[in-house]
Order: structure tokens, then sequence, then C-alpha cells
């Protein structure tokens, strides 16, 4: 089917609230027939939202043709992009790249696109005539849209009227054969340039100075604006701001989103991120999804990480309301705190009673008809006693929600209209419903939420206002310092309901200092995610026409959590002050374990109750050992001499105050310089410093281990690295990759399961991999004994191991000595790839504009030394390859020649915190995901290992195996973080199936090095291999000699000093193309990708001919904490490549320092319909990375060329195609069409008669070459 | 003789898919009334329970345990090539662990 759309970028003022924030010079997309209505609305409204100014979404359904007549009414030239389609790439891709024509559209004009889509999802679409970063750019102002792709025979209607509509960002999908569903579009985006009502930039009541705004369709409801409220005496006078920001009873509704439903309405919400700079965290209370929609093996998860134009379809398991049927009002928000404070927050609207228009919330505004959906059961219609949701809630608007009914001890005594709609099995704390039985069997804790002094670290950095949860049973133990101070961890089985005593213990007042201006914190509550509990009553949260689940200082209050399944760690934390004190420690886990699991104290075998390590002993299952690692910035501190950590520009700015910790400890690589060398490739070491304070998990080798990851605060992303062990990204998917990395933000949950693997005792580094982190102190280590130590049980289904005899190793203060191994023993007819690598100080050139890196630091292959060194040969990262099964022995030389830019005070780019900390001359490389022996070949001087980096003018030989098809892995420096890694001291190692060799791609002859190259096997089909590395923080000087000082957007002055993880240029493979180079005019900004008009860039250019396999192997080796997208015009593949249940996709988000990916492009080069011409390749964070150069080309040839070698067949499948090719004409002529009998035989199954064929007829060769084996 | 249903495509050996399937429905039939463990592909993964009956190439059992407690108690019919992995309670051999209560021996 052909649907047709006229699609019109348009100027339009766009007010993002009631409260006139608006962006002036916003733009959208909208359709041709709503152009008029729009326009008129906005004039008639100028300081009030209107419905139809939102992102545009069309749909169409799987299979269907989409022909879109774009005309451009803005004054510089625009087109739609659009991601995950099929289109002709010289007239549909909606930029101007490369060699292909312009598909962008002039002010005035128009054009028509073609798109095919053929599987249901999210097709972001937007703008790439104008890419610009700044303000003088499109998408930061809206300019962005979706295609919906629905199933096959999909209509869709509006949930009010019911009428079918032609676009909306709502809409109820209906189909023939599956269930109804309610439809959301979700787009979050940032950077919008939002004025107040007065035109001037918005400016906080609380901090009284400007503060930015983070939007959802257009649409923000920011903090301030509600606070001025409470502070002009307009409601609820006696309030702080932000316990009630998301309360509605105070304020009626916000004007972002609010998906409304009936309980158990089946929700799909398309979750897309539209904006241009931060990743986000999607989280929505009371639910839980599949991670991939249409796979059953894949993780559950409440909450989702989102880079820049990318997308998600997030469909809550059990439909609205979950599996307990709750009804009420479930938020949904960005978790980075100071975007929800500033805006980035909606909600999910549970009707237990029909809506049909009559009905009014207790404000008195309208509660607009719900149309139900045809294929459920009728809600039954609210009556007087049972008014249903939120009218049985005997709330006051203009004051704060009332408490809930049962739960408070001491408190009031619920309503008759409350009653009559309690649930017959209503306990405290699961009022409204509750899925538990009489059965069920119950887990009781009584937590006490306090402040105390947490200090983190052996240098005195501490924190005056630590605030953490503590078990009542506890808490004397913890204040008086017997115990430590971690964020607390309890434990629950699958099947419990866990019942709490919640006290608030806290001061009702927090801050004072450089980092927050006093602010009353007078309440405080727990909010769980993953569990099943009533979302009225028991969220510890106040959202919408909900109670205020919480309790002041000095009260008790209950709540429900009933974990149905095993789950991963389940956060929890506090969500009436979280802005304020959640970085001060307010966060915890309860793990749901296996059913029938009891946990131990490894330490004294003991039974626990609370404590972020256990041994968790199963009858079942093999038991196992648990960490749990709570990652956190913004981790308000002082020094020793009560100096603030990095405070922020004034009191209470979000602008990344503070440092970061892992449970409340940190150790700064700043202070393990050891004098008189200072040198860094010993800060890991404990043999010179001892163990750092930060988790250290000990196991003894072969255990099994769960690593509950969990990041508790408050802004950042980061990106959890371990050395040698490796676990599957999805716990329970085998199908998906195997991880050695994980980025996470906050409230996001990982199990990372694994079996410890090694010999002997060796430690193994556990980092957060951006310098910052590192620096800053997030990193510890694994430790594991081959025989029994007297301080730690062994896992009682384990054998018991010897007792060790020796002594353990203990700090020295002296550098450890060399890892002696030299040679290394294999088995029999293996075999070793071996390498000569040079680590070597030399200049690189990112581009042919002059801006270079003067103190490169490169690994090159020995061969090509002298070419680097003499200019003839711009290096290149090292990119290396080795087969499925065979030994990798580096051989490492370090030439370095100790030079650097500074003398011990690195500067720009900066880390928070900045020190004395010189470069090292010393050198290793540390290579992710491999099979070694952690004590001579993991490239890391870390813990009780010996010393595996080099100095100057030595030699060190890494022995690695390949025991899986990995694919792309990161090899990286491990001697000094914060000098060398972002100078370019990084590669790639590739895996490659068994057989393969690696041929130049224009002269086919073997290579051992390069990103561009064919990998021919024996048995499967050769492929074009790309390989990219992306990475940030560098240090460039232009032609000049003058430093580069990036982000610096292109012509605007920005007066904004970026923050830490955003300093740096960026990279693919030391190379960019800065638009800075490209264009002088803002005019020519749609040109910018353009070889026509500048040449091609200097990025690698990957050359394929039509039809060609090609996987494009990406890795991030470096350097900062910002995660980016990467996307791919024209070409979609799997989010997980050897899962074909999982997501096609075009934009793979969160990449960041430690990532890796393969994509393997579905249909090869050019796509499904083997189009020819250029494809870009880019980062999707339009602020800042494509105007810094982080973009380049994939060309597909449409003739044959000197410069690229074709592809070649094995003659088994020559023959075989071009059979395949002849019989299919023949099947599809008339004459057997006519005939009603033939059926195209599929690919697969002609390929299965040929083998068959092929085996009849060879037969006899086998059989005489058998027979000439055995004789 | 080797009975004909045994006989695979035309090669003269035993089918083994069909060996292993009476044998495996052999094993339950013979311990109708005791106590099994079985993992199985379909949800909900995992039951422990008395073994009912054994109807053709179907294991009838009723469940103490499943991985999901609301089909604690409830009666299984499920299809022998769909069980993965099982384990029956005899007398002399190791009891199946109740995973219902938190501690066990």
């Amino acid at each position: 089917m052909i649907r047709k759309y006229h699609i019109v970028a348009i100027p339009i003022r766009i007010v993002v609230n009631r409260f006139g924030d608006h962006d002036p010079n916003g733009m959208m997309y909208v359709l041709k027939e709503n152009e008029d209505i729009v326009k008129k609305k906005v004039e008639l409204n100028p300081f009030s939202t209107v419905d139809l100014v939102e992102p545009l979404v069309i749909r169409a359904n799987v299979g269907d043709t989409i022909e879109i007549l774009f005309e451009n009414q803005l004054p510089f030239n625009t087109g739609i992009h659009i991601q995950n389609a099929e289109y002709d790439v010289m007239t549909s891709d909606g930029a101007f790249v490369g060699l292909n024509r312009n598909t962008t559209v002039q002010p005035g004009k128009s054009i028509i696109y073609k798109w095919s889509v053929d599987f249901e999802g999210i097709n972001f679409f937007s703008d790439l005539g104008n890419p610009l970063s700044s303000e003088l750019g499109s998408n930061v102002h809206g300019l962005f849209g979706a295609l919906f792709v629905e199933p096959r025979g999909s209509w869709w209607t509006d949930p009010v009227t019911g009428k079918p509509i032609n676009s909306g960002v709502f809409a109820d999908v209906h189909n023939p054969l599956l269930p109804s569903y309610r439809e959301f579009g979700w787009f979050f985006h940032d950077e919008m340039e939002v004025d107040d009502l007065t035109g001037q930039k918005p400016i906080s009541p609380h901090t009284l100075q400007p503060e930015a705004t983070h939007l959802i369709n257009y649409r923000s409801e920011p903090m301030r604006n509600r606070l001025r409220l409470i502070q002009e005496g307009v409601v609820c006078p006696d309030c702080e701001g932000e316990e009630v920001h998301h309360d509605s009873w105070v304020f009626g509704d916000p004007d972002t989103p609010i998906l409304r439903a009936y309980v158990g309405d089946p929700i799909k919400i398309r979750l897309v991120h539209g904006g241009t700079k931060e990743t986000h965290s999607f989280h929505y209370h009371l639910h839980q999804w599949l991670f991939e929609m249409n796979d059953s093996d894949s993780e559950i998860v409440d909450v989702q990480a989102i880079s820049p134009q990318n997308q998600y379809t997030v469909s809550p398991a059990y439909g609205a309301g979950s599996l307990q049927g709750a009804f009420g009002d479930a938020i949904i928000h960005c978790h980075l705190y100071p975007h929800f404070g500033e805006g980035m927050w909606g909600m999910q609207r549970t009707f237990n009673t029909l809506q049909d228009g009559s009905m009014c919330y207790p404000n008195g505004v309208q509660i607009k008809a719900l149309q139900p959906l045809p294929d459920r059961p009728l809600p039954p219609k609210p009556t007087l006693e049972k008014p249903g949701f939120p009218n049985f809630i005997p709330g006051i608007p203009g004051f704060k929600a009332p408490r809930p009914p049962l739960g408070i001890i001491g408190g009031r005594k619920p309503t008759e209209i409350e009653k009559n709609q309690f649930a017959p099995n209503a306990v405290p704390g699961a009022v409204f419903v509750n899925p538990t039985t009489d059965e069920t069997p119950i887990r009781e804790f009584h937590v006490v939420l306090i402040q105390m002094p947490i200090v983190y670290n052996n240098e005195g950095w501490y924190d005056p206002e630590g605030r953490l949860y503590v078990l009542a049973e506890d808490e004397e133990a913890v204040r008086s310092g017997k115990k430590k101070p971690e964020p607390l961890v309890i434990r629950a089985n699958a099947g419990e309901a866990i019942r709490f005593k919640f006290t608030n213990k806290l001061p009702e007042t927090i801050g004072g200092n450089a980092f927050q201006l006093v602010t009353r914190t007078y309440e405080a509550g727990m909010h769980v995610h993953f569990v099943k509990f009533d979302v009225l009553v028991s969220d510890g949260a106040n959202v919408g026409w909900n109670y205020d689940s919480s309790v002041l200082s000095g009260e008790t209050i209950e709540y429900q959590w009933f974990a149905d399944v095993e789950l991963k760690s389940t956060f929890w934390h506090d969500h009436l002050f979280a802005n304020e004190h959640q970085l001060h420690g307010v966060f915890s886990s309860i793990n749901i374990e296996p059913r029938g699991s009891y946990y131990l104290n490894p330490y004294t075998g003991e039974e626990m109750n609370s404590g972020t390590q256990a041994m968790i002993i199963n009858p079942l299952i093999p038991d196992f050992r648990e960490i749990n690692l709570f990652v956190h910035d913004f981790a308000l501190l002082f020094d020793k001499d009560d100096k603030p950590l990095n405070p922020p520009p004034f009191p209470s700015s979000p602008d990344d105050p503070g440092v970061m910790a892992v449970n409340y400890r940190n150790e700064p690589i700043q202070f393990r310089l050891k004098e008189p060398h200072c040198d860094p490739a010993y800060v890991f070491s404990s043999w010179v410093h001892g163990d750092p304070v930060t988790p250290l998990l000990e196991t003894y080798n072969g255990d099994p281990v769960r690593v509950r990851l969990i990041q508790g605060a408050q802004e950042e992303s980061h990106s959890f690295n371990l050395h040698r062990q490796r676990w599957h990204r999805e716990r329970g998917d085998l199908d998906s990759e195997l991880d050695q990395q994980q980025h996470i933000v906050i409230a996001e949950t990982f199990t990372l399961e694994f079996n410890m693997e090694g010999e002997g005792d060796f430690d193994m580094l556990y980092h957060f991999g951006s310098v910052d982190d590192i620096w800053l102190g997030n990193w510890g280590i694994f430790r594991s004994f081959g025989k029994r130590v007297p301080h730690l049980k062994p896992l009682p289904d384990r054998e018991q191991l010897p007792l060790r005899e020796k002594p353990l190793p203990k700090k020295t203060g002296k550098v450890p000595p060399l890892v002696s191994q030299s040679e290394f023993e294999y088995p029999k007819n293996a075999k070793v790839r071996k390498y000569d690598v040079v680590a070597l100080n030399t200049k690189i050139e990112y581009n042919d504009y002059g801006d270079h890196d003067p103190f490169g630091i490169v690994f090159a292959l020995e061969k090509d030394v002298d070419a680097i060194l003499s200019g003839k040969l711009n290096p290149e990262p090292l990119i290396i390859r080795a087969n499925v099964g065979e030994f990798v022995e580096i051989k490492l030389m370090n030439c370095l020649k100790d030079i650097d830019h500074h003398n011990g005070r690195h500067g720009y780019p900066e880390v928070p915190v900045e020190a004395f900390f010189p470069p090292s001359n010393r050198i290793s490389m540390h290579a992710q995901l491999l099979v070694y022996d952690v004590r001579h070949s993991d490239g890391a001087t870390v813990g009780f290992n010996c010393d595996q980096t080099i100095g100057p003018g030595e030699c060190i030989t890494y022995s690695w195996y390949i025991d899986q098809p990995i694919g792309s892995v990161n090899l990286w420096d491990m001697a000094d973080i914060r000098n060398h890694r972002h100078h370019g001291a990084f590669g790639m190692l590739i895996t490659e199936p068994r057989g393969s060799q690696y041929l130049n791609h224009k002269t086919r002859k073997e290579v051992e090095t390069g990103s561009q190259v064919i990998i021919s096997t024996p048995l499967l089909p050769e492929f074009r291999e790309f390989s990219l590395l992306m990475h940030d923080g560098v240090r460039l000087v232009d032609k000049n000699g003058k430093l580069i000082i990036d982000p610096q957007p292109l012509f605007v002055i920005d007066e904004e000093f970026p923050d830490f993880e955003d300093q740096g240029s960026r990279g693919f493979n030391y190379r960019n193309e800065r638009f800075s180079n490209r264009i002088k005019k803002f005019n020519e900004v749609y040109k910018v990708f353009s070889s026509r008009v500048f040449g091609d860039p200097s990025t690698p250019l990957f050359l394929a001919y039509p039809g060609d396999p090609v996987v494009i192997r990406f890795t991030f080796p470096a350097d900062k904490p910002r995660a980016h997208s990467f996307a791919v015009h024209g070409h979609i593949f799997h989010r997980s490549k050897d899962d074909i249940n999982s997501s096609l996709i075009s934009v793979e988000g969160q990449n960041t320092v430690g990532s890796n990916d393969n994509f393997h492009l579905l249909y090869g080069a050019g796509g499904l319909f083997s189009k020819p011409g250029d494809y870009m390749y880019r980062s999707g964070n339009i602020r800042w990375d494509i105007e810094l150069g982080l973009w380049g080309i994939m060309r597909v040839l449409r003739n044959r060329k000197n410069l690229l070698a074709p592809l070649k067949m094995n003659k088994w499948k020559q023959n075989n195609t071009l059979n395949y090719q002849l019989d299919r004409k023949n099947l599809n002529s008339k004459k057997f069409q006519k005939k009603g009998r033939v059926k195209i035989t599929s690919r697969r199954s002609y390929k299965r008669k040929i083998i068959k064929q092929n085996r009849a007829t060879s037969t006899p060769k086998h059989q005489n070459r058998d027979e000439g084996v055995q004789s | 003789m080797i009975d004909d249903s045994l006989i695979s495509l035309g090669n003269d050996q035993p089918d083994i898919n069909a060996i292993r399937q009476s044998v495996v429905t052999q094993e339950f039939e013979d311990n109708i009334g005791k106590r099994a463990f079985i993992l199985i592909f379909p949800y909900p993964f995992m039951i422990i329970g008395e073994i009912i009956d054994v109807m053709s190439d179907y294991l009838i059992i009723k469940a103490e345990v499943t991985n999901v407690t609301e089909l604690d108690g409830e009666e299984f019919r499920v299809h022998i090539d769909d069980i993965e992995v099982f384990y029956i309670e005899k007398n002399l051999s190791r009891p199946i662990p109740d995973i219902r209560n938190g501690h066990h021996d």
C-alpha cells in the first residue's frame, strides 16, 4: 500500500507550558492539512500551549510504501532524514552527502521522498539540512518527528473521539488479528532555546540563577514555575517545592504528556530521543517490559538509557497497572535529577472507571473522554459510592495530597468512600490492590533513613551530610562507627511479599554550603522499582492525584512490595527530595533471589540481613557470590581541610558539582603517586599503595559470581569495565553478546553473571572507564584465590580447596617486579599469530586542514614505524585481527620519548579536581574480552599482580586466546589513563571466523592491519570489514599550533563553559572533519557533507559494491563520560548480532569508553534495494559531535573500479547462485503462475535441495577420499 | 527382530528419538505417584510436583512449586519432548528440596 503525506517544515512559536515558557524560534514538521490551523491557533494563543504543536507522528503498516511530499518553509535548506526505513539514498536521504544529489530543500521549495518499511517499530526522522549544534541549528528547535510502523492490517483512532486520525503522538491502534493497544509517542529532547514569559532566560526562584529546560513532546513542567506559586502563597504555602513538584492536588495536571488508559490496557510507548546532546534515563513507575519487545528471553527492565536519535518500544508486561492491576498515576520521567527538575516528566494515568467526558478531576477540570479499547472489558461506570480514581481520594485542591489510609502509624482513619474502593485483602501498604494471597510468604524489615558524616577515602574526603538507609537493628552500630556505612542492600526471595516499616529520621533541612543552599527536606519515603505494589499508597512518592506516600521526620509508614519473580537487583530511593539528597547517599537495593535461597556473610559464614556482599545459597542452583556496586556522581564532598571538591559555579547549581564514588568510597588516583618517580603506572598497585578503599570482591577460582550493578546518583553516564571476566549482556539470553563493559545511567540495574576464571591467585581491575571516573577514584579490585585462605568462607557446594600455606601478600611500598613470563606453552598444533607492536610518540594529522595532535601516542606494527616517524604514513589506530581458535602473541616495545605538553598539570581537556599528575613514560596493552592469564597478560599492574607495564626501551609479550567470535574488542594502554589514552594509546583487535584471511580491499593481498579489509573465509561468504574507533577527549592544535578548545560551536559565541565530560575534540580513527574547516557562512551549512563541494572528508572513506556483505566493527576506546550514538544511513542491523529476535536498528546509542559492537548490515551494501550512493555514518549527537567532525562516508560504487577489488564467491556458490537466479526467473514466468501450481522456492529450501543433489552426486568421491585416508 | 517403528528412514538403524521418547515416557509411567523435578522449555520453565499420570506422550504433573508462585498447586500437562532435564525422587535417592520457605537441609 502507498501512503502519502504532505509534510511542511514551518517556523512556529512553541509554548511549552501554561507558565508561558516558550521557544520563540521553534520549528516543526506538520501535515499540510494542519498547517493553517496550527499557525492560527498559535497566533491566537501566544502564551499557552496548543495541542497540535507536537512532534509530528505519522503511521504506516508493515509492508507499506510511504510517499512524502516535503515542503520547506524555513529560511534555510531542510530535509527529512529517516532511520530504519529502506530508501534510495540518491533521492530520499534528506541530506546532501558525498557525491549524492542534494535531497535537502531550499526555502519555499519541495521534494518527494519515498520510503518503504518492513518491520514494526519506530522510524525517527529529523533534519540534516541544518545539523548545527547551536541555536542556529534546526534539531534543537524541534525539527524532528517519527513514522510509527504498525502490524499489517492495522488502523488507528483518536483515543478521545474514537475517530480515525492521520497524525498525532497518541493513538489507539487496532488490528483484525491482534489486540488493540494504546500507542504513545514519547519524545525526549534537550537543549531547546526556551525563554520565559518575558522573553528572558528562565530564572530559578530557588537559586536566582538561569536554568535549562528539558522537554518531552515540546512540553516541559519545570519545578521553577510551580515553586513560584508556592513562594507567592498562591498554593500550598507550607510546602517547600520538590516534594510537591508532581502533585496535581497542588497545581493541577502538568502540561507534559499524560498517557491515559484503563486497567489492563495493552500499551506501547514509542520512546524516541529527538534531542541533541544528553543520554537520558527513561523510567516508568510501576511497570516493567522486555528490553527487546519480540524476544521472550530478553531482560526485564524498568529503566532505559537513551542517547540522541535513538529509539525503543516500551510495551509494559500486563498492560496498564501491571500484574496487580494498579490504578492511579505512575510518573514517567528522565531519572537524571537535574533534568527531572527542569521539566522532563509526565505520567501514565490508569483509570478504574469509565471516562465518557462527564466527570471532573477534583479541581473541576473536565476528565476528557477515553474510548475503551474495543476488545477489552468495559470498565465500570463511576458511582457515588465508588467514583473511581481520583475522586475517592480525600484531598483538597491547592493543598498537598493527603497521606494514604492504613499505612501511617498513628495516621488518620479511612473515609467511607475510600473503604468502598479497598481491595478485599487490603493491608497497610497494599490498600487498593494487593497481589498477594494468604499463603504468600512474608518477609519484614524496619528501615530508617538517617544522616551522618560519611568519610569516602583515606585522604579524608567526606560528606558532612551523608544520608543513608539502614536497617533499624543496625542504626546504632552504623552511627557509632562499629559498622561501616554502605548503601543498604537487603534480599528477599521470588514469590515473597516484603513488608516494611519505614521511619524518617532525617533532619528537616540540608545544605547551607558551597554546594547547596539551605533547603527543607522534611519528608521522605521509599520508592522502589520492579516489584509489584499499590501505586497509590506504596509508591514512596507524591505524584498526580495519588496520595503522598511519604512521611514527615519522626513518622513511620508501612509499605508492601510483592516480588512475583526472581529479579536482578532492585533499586529504591527517596522520591520526595531526590534532587537535594539522593546524591548524599539515599539509594539502596533489594535483590530478589531465586526461591529457596538464603544469604550468608562471606567472611563469617553467618546468616545476614543486609550487606553489599553475600553468598547466596540455594538448594537447586549453584551457590554464588554476590556484590552490589552502586556508582555515584555529584557526590558533594569536602577534603580534610573542609575545602569543597569541585564546587559548582553557585550553590544548588546542577552544573556537575562534586566528585564520584562507588558504594560511598573512592580512591582518587592523584593520591597514588609514589615519590620520587610519581609514576602513574603504579596507581592500581597494592604492592605500592595497599588495596584501595573501594569495594573488594574476594572469591575462589571458579566461584559463580553475580555483580549487581546500579547507579545510585545523580546525572552522569558511567561505563563499568571489568578485566578478564565476561558475561552475557542479557543474563537470561544466551544469544546476547558477551560483554565486559556496561554503560549505565541512574536507576538502571544490571546483573553481570560469570564464573571466576583463572589459575593461582590474581587480581582484576574494575573501573568506570572514563578518565573522569577513574581520576576521581571509581575503580577497585576483584581478587581470586587458588587455595583456601582463612578469612574467606568457601561456597558450601564447591569442592573443598587445599589450605593456603604461604602468607598473603602485603603492601611493600616498592614497585612490583616485572612479570617474568616470556615463553608461553601452547597446545600441540596451536596456531599462534604474532604481532610486533611498538608504542611511540608521533604527530597525528587529524584532517587535511592541519588540525593535529603533536603529542600523539600510538601503537603501530614494527614494520610501519619508520614510515610513521619519517612522516610518510599518518598513523591510524592499530587494528589487528586473529581467528577464532588462535592464540595471539603481542610483543610490545616501548619507544616513548617522555614528552607531553605539560610537566605535571594536564589542563585541557580537564578533569574535576585537577592535580599534579605527570605523564608516565611506561606503556602497556590491555585487551578486552579475550581469554588470557591475568597474572601476565592483562596489561595492567593491578593489586598484587606483577608489573605488566614496560619502561622505555623495554619489551613485554602478552599472550591471548581467541575462544569466541566476539568481533571487535578494545585495546588500550593501562600505564597512564590520564595522559596516554586520549593521545591515541589505543587500538582494536577483531576476532574473525576460523580460517579467515585478511585481504587488502584494493589488491586482495594479505594484510596485517587496516580499517578497511576483505575477510575471506573458506566456508562463509566473503565480506567487507570496516573498522571504526570513535573517541573523544582529544587535545588538538591547528595548523598554526594554536590549541583548539572544543566544543566551540560554529557561528556563535558560546559563553557557556563546557562540562568536563564534553571537553576535547572528537575522532573516528584519529580523524575528524570539522564543519569549521569546510564552511564559513551559515547558508552553506546544508552543503557541509558534500564531496562535490568540499571533497571527501578526512574520516575513513569505506568502499563497497552494491549488495556486498558488510560488517562494521565499532569500538569506543577513549576518553570522556559523555555517551554517543552511532548511526548509519540507509542500512539496518540487528541490535545483537547473534540474536535474530533482537531489534532491527540503524542507530546504536550509549557508546562510551569500553563499548564494542559489530554491525552486520542487512542485505549488504546499499540496503535492501542494493542502491549505489554515499551513505553517511556519523554520531547521533547533533550537539556537538557532528559539527566537530564525527561523520564519514560509506561509498557504494555503481560500477567496478580499480580502487576496489570485488568480492569473490566460491565456485559452488557462483554456480548455484546462477542456477537459483535462472530457476527463479523461470518460476516467475507467466506460464507457471497462470497454472497456479508453482510456488517460488525460497532461497533456503532451494539451497537445501542443491546440497542434497550435490551430496548425491559427490558421494563416490567422498568414498574414494575416505578410502584413500584409510589406506 | 527390530520393531518397524524403530527403523528410521531406510538406514536400518533404530530411530534414536523414538527410543528416547519411549524410555522417558516409560520412566515417568513407572514412577506415577512419585515427586519429580522437571525443567521445560515453555513457561513456567521449572516444575516440582507429583507425577499424576502419563497419557500418550504427555506427562500430567501436579505442581507443588514452579518458578512462578501463582502457578504453585496447578496441574500441568507437559509434552515429554519439552522436558529438557528431569529428576524423579525415588526411595533411596536424594530428596528434591522444597524451595518455598527459605531454609532447607
